[in-house]
């Protein structure tokens, strides 16, 4: 049915629509006469402005000199399609899978009995959340403006920021039952063509019922073997989103959600910030430096210790071991019970704290700092030692938030094969992630880079950060980091 | 099916690993005696140990913990009887892991230190490097040292961590062991300790080691130039009398050289320890100007006769402490051998000491 | 599966890391016992006869010899000595490293739980592929050089020069040390089955290497001769009793980290050998039957496993070096082959 044309004869279009949208209560229509034509208003209340609708309306009306063509379909249709000053879409609609587009979209469709196309006028005023802080990636410097759920909004956001001809539009649409709106973003001299090809031709294999984040794309965009990391990253902010269009990168924007998905996304951009490029040069690497080691912390403190104070406690200072023996003594649980337990419980904490609504978030605080770490503590049920290292790696887990979800599977891994195998079990563990890591590509280009294999970004903008005079002396791009022309390469992607 | 088969691959290999890896095995921390001291004696023909082991009582909250210790003793034909006699004493699983002090007692001393080190030098999981001591305690008096045991282990570690950093006297075992079939040479620091809590604790003599047996003691100048030479510390402080007439002084760090030269005789090694003078007195106060130069030159002729005492005790008894036949074979080290086979290396003419000690400018 | 391409400096980093785990590492049935004086220059001797003897099929492995011989030497019968080359040296490593655990650890795990271990890890490097392993093994090599680095500045303090043994210089001691002390590791072999594959200039990343291993080799020596004296000719593992004398600030006994610095590394070079296995069994078998190779070079390493644990050190370095020996000549004579044959079509065309 969707695919059916709409016809001349007004009533079978109006029953075409209604029968589309059954009895939806915001499906407003109106009958008119225009120049002695019947004609219909089709529109979504809360979609669409009805005064703005009028507005037009009288606009259409009120042109003495140039009167409404009297009772003839087309050239009302022409009048209003070339001399009226009506904002109206450029194409008309021809079907009724277009109606449904344009009318799901906030426009007004204007249907003329005797007319076998409609006409759109850009009547849209949904209501949507301003352009506001996003709700994570804070930064001390730079925009303090993230993108909302209204996909042109989004798109205007990105365009303010690169103003030149190379950034690239184009929309499409996913999910069978919402048709949600996508718009794919890039910059088309900076794109390598290989990667834009993999991405369109992924995104239109994917076959998913409804799509409400740009989430639900990732796994069609990506290999489907197993990894604990992605190589698409997600961003709220714009300028992010205009940084990586100029490394030549894709962003994937989806009507409804305020996360821009990017693509590729490579394991050292997960420790960078925007901040990076607006701090000097050496502050920069310090904080990059540290965020390296604040998500090692994160995935291998718990296990290294449960390991340490099991198999090889030698290597705690002296006045530590005797606090690990003691508390150790002091609780019921084995060490590594406790640190699966610890950690589980923050977990909770966390997810408890996320869904909680906010006049009573605070009790998650009171709660975990009250019971979990101090009467806890206290009778004998934790340890201290086992508190401080699950609140130390909680912390460094949030330093890198774009790997919390890794980083806590990892962390519990790590303790089991810690606390099961002692320092064996770790170094398999981490080697099986080390392997896991370096045998992802993000679409053709090694997720490791330019980490591994090493190159000399690595130094520039990798791990650390060169001052701007040298980062401006050479543009980079991501096709500096693909395996060089004559390689066969490594797994494709 | 292939997923199936995968999964079930998975879970065998992970069953299999957990069954295997001895999980089940009990390696709690807080079921382990540390062990921070070991002691060894023999009399009679038995061995007597002694471990100094720190017990931690059970405390969640861990602020005001720490390890105090308790001495168990244990006798044996061999070392190892003795020690698992020791052991077997208190119900926890002895752990030396972090053990850094070996205390060899009077007997231990008198007869032969060579079997002592060679055991403890073994190559074993759980017997990291030892720092040696002579003690001159018996094992019953070693075993009244409960109350003074804590502080004991603790100068002790700080003694070996002072060492660590350039200067202190520990002397770790490797540096003691000698050639399969030799006996140990070299000197030991001697711990002085009771069981009395006013009793000094710390390091104020060295003992020397001749065939494996202690022999001369080496007290305040003498142990501070001998460590200095040893390179175990790099200045020298004297508070005493020197012919009957008050010194004192303190040395800044020395730089120490080495030359050899050939003379007639054969090769000779001069030690040069060169630096400055921090403070010198001769008993009415600290000295400056042409008085200081002065005594700075009493100093260096001081430091002199104690070097070559300490060349008569040991070098010249074939006990090279010092290394200087080290420095001497660079010279010329087929020369060296042969006057080693012949004997007539270990003279006192074949090491001179001089010591170029001046006053710090105003 | 991964395609085979790898770049010269991938397999140098390999070749460099399976070779520096050995001088850690070392096998147990043979102690040290030579001093630093004669060990140092041997050791530099052995590495440049290796340099040598490989130099000649290093130079005849030209990237357009390596395309030809690629296509022909990776299939068919002539993986099965690679393959059980590869498998062996996998087996022997697994070994030495369960032996090593055993050796420094307090209660130690069950053997079967550590072989499996490697095993496991064998296994999904094998799946993971060449470039992988090329990635990780340069993320190990900075972890196993910064173990390197802080041993020696844990033991600095302890170094003394008077604790070197200098006896007067005798060449025949020297030269019968370099002669007894001479090998041709398996990964030599695994280097040059790699490079097949691979399509850069292999000359220079090659010589860097093992001139690299040379000198870590000799700084070893003589750094635990300056801590432990004529003690150091006495130890099993003489690296890892330095490992254990060094502290740094209150951590006074890091060798924890160190063995797992050291463990990773070994690991790696299992999973080198497992790869290449892989890989030799993929050429083996016939075409139906490629995509079960993982399966097959498993078994083999399996197999491999219990050969290790069946021979000596000793012996297992004399079969390693003797089935390279003859690989490398076979390798070199199907190079030279491959050479005249190229040069025949280009002079042709």
């Amino acid at each position: 049915m969707q695919e059916e044309k709409l016809t001349q004869s007004l009533l079978h279009n109006k029953l075409l629509l209604k029968g589309l949208f059954g009895a939806a209560t915001d499906f407003y229509t109106k009958d008119v006469c225009l120049g002695g034509v019947r004609c219909c208003i089709c529109m979504f209340e809360g979609l669409s402005s009805i005064e703005r609708l009028w507005v037009m309306m009288l606009d259409i009306l009120s042109h003495a000199d140039t009167p409404l063509p009297q009772n003839d379909a087309e050239a009302l249709y022409r009048f209003i399609l070339c001399e009226t000053a009506i904002p109206l879409e450029h194409k008309s609609v021809l079907t009724v899978e277009d109606a449904r587009a344009q009318l799901t979209a906030g426009t007004t469709l204007l249907l003329i009995d005797g007319v076998d196309r409609g006409l759109v006028l850009s009547t849209q005023s949904m209501q949507f959340r301003s352009v506001s802080q996003p709700s994570g990636e804070g930064n001390i410097r730079g925009s303090r403006e993230g993108f909302t759920e209204l996909l042109r909004v989004n798109i205007s956001l990105v365009r303010r920021l690169i103003r030149t001809e190379g950034l690239m539009v184009e929309t499409s649409v996913a999910g069978a039952r919402t048709k949600t709106e996508l718009a794919l973003l890039y910059d088309r001299d900076l794109v390598p063509p290989q990667l834009l090809r993999t991405v369109k031709r992924r995104l239109a294999a994917c076959s998913l019922p409804f799509v409400f984040d740009s989430g639900y794309l990732a796994a069609f965009l990506q290999k489907s073997r197993f990894s604990f990391f992605q190589s698409v990253g997600y961003t709220e902010r714009p300028d992010t989103a205009a940084a990586r269009i100029c490394e030549g990168k894709i962003v994937l924007l989806v009507n409804g959600s305020p996360f821009a998905m990017v693509a590729p996304c490579f394991f050292s951009e997960q420790f960078g910030t925007m901040d990076d490029y607006s701090e000097k040069a050496y502050f920069a690497s310090l904080l990059r430096v540290l965020r390296y080691a604040a998500f090692f912390i994160a995935v291998l403190l718990p296990g290294a210790f449960v390991s340490v104070a099991n198999f090889t406690p030698e290597l705690l200072p002296q006045e530590m071991l005797y606090k690990v023996a003691s508390a150790e003594l002091a609780t019921p649980l084995p060490l590594f019970a406790e640190a699966l337990l610890i950690n589980f419980l923050l977990e909770i904490v966390r997810e408890a704290g996320l869904r909680l609504p906010h006049p009573i978030g605070h009790s998650v605080s009171l709660v975990s700092a009250l019971i979990l770490g101090d009467a806890a503590v206290s009778a004998g049920l934790l340890s201290t030692p086992m508190v401080i290292v699950s609140a130390l790696t909680a912390i460094c887990a949030f330093v890198v938030p774009n790997l919390y979800e890794p980083v806590t599977v990892l962390r519990l891994l790590f303790i089991l094969a810690g606390g099961l195998l002692g320092p064996v079990g770790m170094v398999a563990l981490f080697l099986y992630m080390l392997f896991n890591l370096c045998s992802m590509n993000a679409f053709g280009i090694p997720y490791t880079a330019p980490l591994a294999p090493a190159s000399r970004a690595f130094l520039r903008d990798g791990l650390l950060r060169r001052s701007w005079r040298t980062l401006a002396k050479s543009d980079f791009s991501i096709r500096d980091l693909a395996p060089k022309e004559g390689e066969d390469g490594t797994q494709s992607d | 099916m292939k997923k199936r088969r995968a999964l079930l691959k998975l879970a065998a290999a992970c069953a299999a690993s957990l069954a295997l890896c001895a999980c089940g095995q009990d390696r709690s921390l807080g079921q382990r005696a540390i062990v921070k001291a070991v002691y060894l004696d023999e009399s009679g023909g038995a061995y007597h140990a002694g471990l100094a082991v720190f017990l931690c009582e059970p405390n969640s909250d861990t602020a005001s913990v720490q390890g105090e210790a308790k001495i168990y003793t244990g006798e044996g034909a061999s070392m190892d009887e003795a020690l698992r006699d020791a052991e077997q004493k208190q119900n926890k699983t002895p752990f030396y892991a972090q053990n850094e002090l070996l205390f060899l007692g009077p007997g231990a001393l008198r007869r032969d230190v060579t079997p002592y080190l060679a055991y403890f030098g073994q190559e074993n999981a759980a017997r990291p490097n030892l720092s040696v001591f002579a003690v001159d305690l018996t094992q019953r008096e070693f075993s009244r040292c409960d109350d003074t045991i804590t502080d004991v282990v603790r100068e002790g570690g700080r003694i070996v961590q002072e060492t660590a950093l350039g200067a202190g006297p520990a002397r770790g075992i490797y540096e003691l062991a000698a050639p399969q079939g030799q006996r140990a040479d070299g000197w030991l620091p001697v711990l002085s300790f009771g069981e009395d809590s006013e009793d000094f604790i710390g390091v104020r003599e060295l003992v020397l080691l001749e065939d494996g047996r202690a022999g001369e003691r080496l007290e305040e100048e003498a142990m501070s130039t001998a460590l200095m030479l040893a390179g175990k510390q790099d200045t020298v402080s004297f508070s005493g009398s020197d012919g009957g007439e008050p010194l004192a002084f303190t040395t800044q760090p020395l730089t120490l050289t080495h030359s050899v030269e050939n003379t007639q005789e054969g090769p000779v090694l001069t030690v040069r320890a060169a630096g400055r003078l921090r403070s010198v007195s001769l008993g009415a106060g600290e000295l400056h100007g042409r008085q200081a130069q002065q005594a700075a030159q009493r100093v260096c002729r001081f430091l002199q006769r104690t070097a070559e005492a300490l060349g008569e005790q040991t070098f010249a008894r074939g006990n090279d402490v010092f290394h200087h036949a080290w420095w001497l074979r660079q010279l010329d080290a087929a020369q060296v051998q042969a006057m080693q086979r012949a004997g007539t290396l270990w003279q006192p003419g074949r090491v001179q000491y001089v010591f170029d000690l001046r006053v710090q400018p105003e | 599966m991964g395609r085979r391409a790898i770049d010269a400096r991938g397999l140098a980093v390999i070749l460099g890391l399976t070779l520096a785990v050995d001088l850690v590492i070392r096998p147990f049935s043979q102690r040290n016992g030579i001093r630093a004086q004669v060990f140092a220059p041997a050791a530099l001797l052995d590495g440049l006869a290796v340099l040598a003897l490989t130099a000649p099929l290093l130079r005849a492995l030209t990237p357009a010899v390596r395309a030809r011989m690629g296509a022909v030497w990776t299939r068919g019968a002539r993986c099965a000595p690679f393959l059980l080359l590869f498998a062996f040296a996998a087996g022997g490593a697994a070994v030495r490293a369960e032996q090593f655990l055993r050796y420094v650890s307090d209660a130690p795990l069950p053997r079967v739980a550590v072989y499996a271990l490697v095993l496991a890890a064998a296994f999904y490097a094998m799946r993971c592929g060449a470039e992988t392993l090329a990635r990780v093994c340069g993320v190990l090599a900075w972890l196993f050089g910064l173990s390197v680095v802080i041993l020696l500045a844990s033991n600095a303090g302890g170094m003394a020069i008077v604790n070197l043994e200098t006896e007067v210089f005798d060449l025949a001691e020297w030269a019968l040390t370099a002669a007894r002390g001479f090998s041709l590791p398996a990964q030599i072999a695994l280097f040059f089955w790699l490079a097949l594959s691979a399509r850069d200039d292999l000359r220079r990343p090659y010589r860097r290497t093992l001139l690299a291993v040379i000198l870590l080799a000799m700084v070893l020596s003589v750094a635990a001769e300056l801590v432990l004296g004529s003690q150091a000719q006495m130890q099993n593992q003489t690296v890892h009793a330095l490992s254990r004398l060094g502290g740094i600030s209150v951590f006074h006994r890091l060798d924890a980290l160190h063995t797992a610095a050291w463990l990773a590394a070994i690991f790696a070079k299992a999973c080198a050998f497992a790869l290449a296995a892989r890989m030799a069994a993929e050429g083996l078998l016939p075409r139906e039957k490629r995509a079960q190779a993982s399966g097959w070079a498993l078994a083999a390493l399996l197999v491999g496993v219990l050969a290790a644990t069946a021979v000596s050190d000793r012996w297992q370095s004399r079969i390693e070096s003797a089935a390279c020996a003859a690989l490398l000549l076979a390798l070199g004579a199907g190079a030279f082959a491959a050479g005249r044959a190229y040069e025949k079509t280009k002079g042709a065309s």
